[in-house]
Formats: structure tokens, sequence, C-alpha cells
């Protein structure tokens, strides 16, 4: 075998006298010396010029312009920015780098595929304190999805869904409320937290129509209008929609969420316990009835 | 010119500053035990109930069902980056590592069992796009000299430069041409 | 030199003979290997490791396990090591970094050097402005005035604490480590059991095995066997930390670093975790203060 280059450095130190704290160095030139201002090297004036209000540190505030009304107060507002508070964020994750997290065993498809398990890969980054609401799966390398999986994403267009469909997975679209998101993006942060998981609120008004609409596949929309959908799909995009009742992982392909649930399995409402290995759960029915409505 | 004095942590120096503080009697040989300790109410355990009624806490019952526990272990991200198993296909592009015996170097996989190849952007100008190959062990200049004459086939108008790290097993190039020598190192097994 | 070739004598070359071909260290009963070894078992015993995140690029190392029972060295067996902690590029600036980096980041400098405010006195116009044909002065403990206050000095407490990259800090550890495996500073012991508490033991061992005067010695407890707390606590060059105070400073200011073979599997364990993670994104985030 030819010698390696870390064998060739390590080989130079078998001759080389002893490592020690007196003969190592840093790179020479990567510590700059920073140059104290005097005589030549930028001393006298400092940059300053001559006199002034600027030589004198006697500054005007930024922005002030000796008297006129200043350009930073003369407009109260711009209407590029209007409501964007309000405005949802999803960042995207594409179809290749799906195929390529579950190529390299990031993700494991014979198990749903949620948020949860996208933010755990280590590969998606999302920040809830953003305004980022979940994963929009864009179309990206969908000629070489081939992957067949049960996936939950918060918005997706329409040949995602063929690319998924096609393979004889299922696709769903849900909406998750900011702290359904923060237990989700970091669920085991959470579950460390001791925190009754929460229940998941209602999407706004304008996302109402997203995740009512079977052609989105919403997880409020009417399932049987859903089955039409995939029919419809299969015929527009122009392949044979795989029989999944037929599939062996038909009840995995099928699993779903209660509109209120935010974890697989797992009701709002209960607290998890990690280190005792048990799961605490409300007796009282007031509790009761609010997590479950 | 001003003199130094060194801020000393603690008030007065030492021990006997730290009991003059607590306002101990120094005139008695030993110190009088401190029976309150402060509780600042910041950790769970030494944070007094909110109430010592029980019947104020809402009741629970506990759940040790294994079909539950499945889904919270679910939830539970993999902590350490195992090895892809081996599958017939690969249809995103990846492949596993395979390397000719015969080359006189080794570029290793990162972490994430991905090429060491990357588009760098940076410089004086902030705008320069480089491409950096890491991991590379053994004869890194014969590496050099192949990439370059991947690079110069694939495109033979341009004129790029290349650092070698010898140091660092880093080769840089001038340009954006990742994805020309990522195509290149997949096809040779790397 | 000679040190040198004396321990080249006792290299491995080739294959020794292989007795049983145990699963992980931590399963091998080393008492039992020592049993054998003392019986007259003639070669030591070959203790293949398995090792976890192969880098399937022909590195390999293997590494002696000697006896600290007696003065003499005996070998009780071989193992393998990890080739991406003890096998990688020397990378002195990265050390260098790392040991600015030890040192510095707990540096707090409490000097204060008064300010013209903070100087006894001078709070009254020494002269009138006009008339004297003197300059203009505005107090006594202006910075021009001798006695007058430092504008631009040490304020305390300034604090030089930074944080380098983790994976810097891994880096400088792992490579340290390379370093002293590939100048035949590294030994590696099965356990710190010494016979006697006489520091004088230690220094004889240190002597016959031509370690260097100054010894690091790294078990995987805190608590150290009874007998070497006892003899290295009286010798100030020889000294027993746990793994979790392995640090780039310290092997590098002891000549001869010595792990048990414990503390090597919990060592490579460690920091191959630490170079696997699958949350690594999150981890080479820059280092905040203020993080929540």
């Amino acid at each position: 075998m030819a010698v390696r280059g870390y064998e060739k450095a390590l080989g130079l130190l078998r001759t080389l006298p002893r490592v020690c704290l007196y003969n190592i160095a840093p790179i020479p030139g990567s510590n700059k010396r920073s140059k104290r201002g005097r005589g030549q090297h930028g001393g006298d004036k400092h940059g300053a010029g001559n006199k002034g209000s600027k030589a004198r540190q006697n500054y005007m505030r930024i922005g002030y312009e000796t008297g006129n009304w200043p350009y930073y107060l003369k407009f109260p507002f711009e209407p590029y920015y209007l409501g964007h508070h309000l405005k949802r964020q999803y960042p995207p994750l594409s179809l290749g780098q799906l195929q390529l997290m579950i190529d390299t065993d990031r993700i494991n498809p014979k198990k749903p595929v949620d948020l949860v398990q996208i933010c755990n890969s280590g590969l998606y980054k999302i920040n809830p304190q953003c305004k980022h609401y979940g994963v929009h799966l864009t179309d990206e390398g969908a000629d070489n999805f081939t992957a067949k999986i049960n996936i939950e994403v918060q918005w997706a267009s329409e040949p995602v869904i063929a690319a998924v469909e096609r393979n004889g997975g299922t696709i769903t679209t849900a909406f998750f409320d900011p702290p359904s998101l923060f237990a989700l993006t970091n669920a085991k942060k959470f579950l460390e937290s001791g925190e009754p998981i929460p229940k998941r609120m209602i999407p706004p008004e304008d996302a109402i129509s997203y995740y009512t609409d079977p052609k989105m596949r919403g997880y409020l929309a009417d399932p049987d209008q859903i089955s039409w959908d995939r029919l419809v799909l299969a015929q527009k995009y122009g392949y044979t929609l795989p029989k999944i009742e037929e599939d062996p992982d038909y009840e995995m392909l099928t699993f779903r969420k209660d509109p209120r649930q935010i974890f697989y399995g797992l009701e709002p409402g209960w607290v998890v316990n990690l280190i005792d290995r048990m799961i605490l759960k409300p007796t009282d029915p007031e509790l009761k009835e609010y997590y479950k409505g | 010119m001003a003199t130094m004095k060194t801020l000393s942590l603690v008030s007065g120096s030492g021990f006997k500053g730290l009991r003059r503080r607590l306002g101990i009697d120094l005139s008695t040989k030993t110190l009088p035990a401190i029976n309150s300790v402060p509780v600042r109410y910041a950790r769970f355990k030494s944070s007094p109930l909110v109430s010592s009624d029980p019947s104020k806490y809402t009741g629970f019952e506990i759940s040790r069902n294994p079909e539950e526990w499945k889904f919270v272990q679910d939830l539970l991200p993999e902590p350490v980056i195992k090895t892809p198993s081996v599958k017939p296909q690969y249809t995103s592009g990846w492949k596993p590592q395979n390397p000719p015996a015969d080359a006189p170097y080794f570029i290793q996989r990162t972490a994430n069992h991905m090429l060491p190849v990357y588009r760098v952007q940076g410089g004086p100008d902030k705008m320069t796009i480089r491409t950096k190959v890491r991991y590379v062990q053994g004869d890194i200049w014969a590496l050099d000299e192949e990439l370059r004459a991947v690079v110069s086939r694939a495109y033979p108008k341009e004129i790029f430069k290349t650092q070698v790290n010898e140091i660092a097993g880093l080769i840089i190039f001038r340009g954006d041409y990742a994805s020309v020598i990522k195509e290149y190192l997949l096809s040779k097994g790397w | 030199m000679l040190r040198r070739l004396v321990i080249g004598a006792f290299r491995p070359s080739g294959c020794l003979q292989g007795a049983a071909r145990l699963s992980t260290i931590a399963e091998t009963n080393t008492a039992e290997v020592e049993q054998i070894s003392a019986e007259g078992f003639q070669s030591p015993m070959i203790v293949s490791r398995d090792l976890e995140f192969p880098t399937n690029d022909g590195r390999s190392r293997m590494a002696w396990v000697e006896n600290m029972d007696t003065v003499q060295e005996k070998k009780l067996g071989m193992v393998d090591l990890h080739p991406d902690i003890f096998a990688i590029p020397p990378r002195i600036d990265m050390i260098h970094s790392n040991i600015r980096w030890q040192q510095l980041y707990r540096k707090v400098n409490l000097v204060q050097v008064n300010n013209r405010a903070e100087m006894r006195g001078g709070g009254r116009k020494p002269w009138q402005q006009k008339g004297l044909g003197k300059a203009r002065q505005g107090s006594i403990r202006a910075p021009q005035w001798v006695h007058g206050g430092k504008v631009h000095g040490p304020r305390a407490p300034t604090t030089w604490f930074y944080m380098l990259p983790l994976h810097t800090r891994l880096y400088g550890l792992r490579s340290t480590l390379s370093v002293k495996m590939a100048q035949d500073d590294l030994h590696i012991v099965n356990a710190l059991d010494i016979p006697t508490n006489d520091p004088s033991y230690l220094e004889e061992l240190a002597e016959e095995r031509l370690w260097g005067p100054s010894v690091l010695f790294v078990d995987d407890t805190d608590v150290a066997p009874e007998n070497i707390a006892v003899a290295a606590d009286q010798i100030k060059h020889m000294n027993i930390i746990p793994v979790y105070g392995l640090n780039v400073f310290s092997m590098l200011k002891h000549d001869t670093l010595v792990l048990t073979l414990s503390a090597v599997e919990r060592i490579e364990k460690q920091l191959l975790f630490f170079m696997h993670r699958s949350d690594r994104a999150k981890l080479s985030e820059i280092f905040k203060t203020d993080q929540v």
C-alpha cells in the first residue's frame, strides 16, 4: 500500500524533537498584532482630519440632517412590510433531499414520516421563532423519487403529491400552531421539559381553505374526496395508482393523526416521564374535555 | 501616573473578610453553625411545593403501556450517524464508497457519508467562489493533477488556479467546479 | 536517539502468536490475562478490539498493553487503536489554538488603572482660563498631567473568555494523541495497580522503561488506586487525571502519556460519538453566552 500523507507527517515526527509547549507555534501571519496609533502608524490626528466636530468627538446622531426633517422620520410606514408579522414561512425540503435522507438511512420509510422525524435526522433547519411553520416539500428531484412513504408535511404542491402517490405512498398536509411546533422541532427537549403535550389549534383563516382542500390532501379534508382526488391526479399525471389496500404496509400508510394530536400515538394532555419510563394521564373530566375538544 | 490596584473579588482580604461580611463574631475561635441556606427557587428539587395539600393538585393516572412507550421512543432521535445499509439501488445518486485499490491517495467521506467537496464563498471581495476538496490522504499532488485534468476537459477555455495544502489534506480550486469534481470522484468510486 | 532505538526493538513486526480473539476489552478478563502472563506464557496475547466507525482507508494502529505491577516491563497483550484518533495529521497550528484557548478562556484581568474621574481630586479648575499666560487646564487629574488619570488603561474585570469551536477542540485532542503515539510517548497499561505506595517505585519504573521524567496517568475513574495515588502525590511531575480531565495542555506538558485500557475505550467512545453525532449542525453553531 502506498504511504498515505498522514503517515508521512507522523513518520517525520518520529525523527523530530518531542512536541512540547515551547516548540509549537501558530501559522505565520495568522495572529496580527494591532498596532498602536503612534507616530507614522496612524498617529497625530488618528484619521480624524483637522478640527471640526468629528475630530472633537462631538458627533451628531445617525440620520440627523442638520435641521431638515430627516429621511428616516419622513415616512412613518412603508407598504412593503405590511402584515409581515402574520406571514407564515415554510423552509423548503426537496424530494431529492428526502430521497437522499432515505437512501442514507437518516429517515426510516417503514414508519410514518412527519416533522419530528425530519428534524430528528439533523439535516433540516427550522426555527419556529422565525415564523417557520413547517416543511414545504418541493418538486426538485421528483423524477428520481422512488420511496414509498407515509409523509406528513405542512405545504405541498400538485406535482409533489403525484410523485409521492405514484410510488404507492401517501402524503398529508397538516397545520401546526407555534406551541406545537416547538414540541415537534425538538421533541427530545420537549419531552424532557415535563410539560403536558399541547393540543393542536385549528389553522388561521387564510390557511383553512388549503387544509380543507382534498386536492392538497389537507388533514381536515373529507377522506372520501381525497380517495377520489388520488384517482383524478393519477389520470392527470399519467400513472397507474397503486392499490394501497393490497399493500402489506397499508396500516402504516394510512396511519393519521387526530386534528388535535401532534405526536403519533400520544394524546394531548399526557405528560411523558422519560426517566421512569411512564406516561401520566389527567383524570380530571374538565381537563380531559379541554384536551379532546 | 495612576497607581494600579487589583480588584479583590471579596471585600477585605480572604477568609477574614468573608467572616466580617457575614457578621460573624471574630472573638470566638469557631464559626457558629449557619442554619439558613439561601434558597433560590431556581431548581425543581430545591423549590417548595405550591401547596402541601395534595387535593390542590389535579389527579393523574400512571400508564406503563409498552405500546404507547414505542411511540415515545420513536420521537427520540438516533444519537449517532450510522453507516447506511446496503441497498440494490440508490435513486438519489448517492453511492457508498468503493475506492480503487491502486489509487496513490485516499479521500475520506464525511461523517454524513457524503463526498468532501464544498462550494465556498469568501475572500476579500466576499464574492469569490472556490471549490474545496477536503480529507485527502496520501499523494495529494497526484489527485490535484487528476482533478485539474478533469476540470480543464470540462471547461477548456477557463483558466483556474489550485492550492494544495498537504498538511491539512486540502485542495482548493478557484472557481465553481464542485459538480464536475463530484461526478468524477463518484465515477471513480470515491 | 538511543531511547527511540531501544523502543524500536520492542515494536511489533508482523503477526505474533494469536491467542483468543475476544470481542471487546470490557469483556476481557485482564486478571486472567495477567495470570496467564505470570504463569510464563512466552509471547503476549493479541487481543483484538472491534472498532466503531471503521475508516476503511488502510490506516491501523496497534499498541502494547503493559503492566504496572513490576518495575520491569511485561507485555500483556496488544490492542487495536482507532486511526481517526491515534493516526490523524499532527496539526501543530490546531494544537497551538487549543493551548492558547485553554490558557486564555479562564483569564480574568483584575488590574484596574483609574481614569480621570476615579482619581482623587481634580474637581476644581486649577487656575483661571485667561490672563496668566499658562495653558488652559480644567483638572489636575487630566491625562496630560503627572499623576493624572490613564485614558485607556486596563479596566477590571476584563475577561478573555472565548470558546473554540467544538470540532477544533476535538481535533486538538485527537491530533495530540496522534503526536504522542507517533513519538512513542504513549503507553497503554492494563490498570494503575502498583505493589507499594513508595514514590521511588514509580521513579524506578519510569527510569527502567525510559519514560520521560514527567508522566501523565489517565484512568477511567475519579478515584485512583490507593498506592499510586499516594506515590504520585509525592512526585510533582507525575500526575493522575480521570478521562474527563484529558486536555491538550496537560498532554504536552507531560513528556509521557500513560492510558489505562478502560481509559482508551472511554476516550475513543466519547471522541467518536462527538465526531459522528446526528445533531452536528446544531453543535457547530457559534457558541453564545446567552443561549437558552
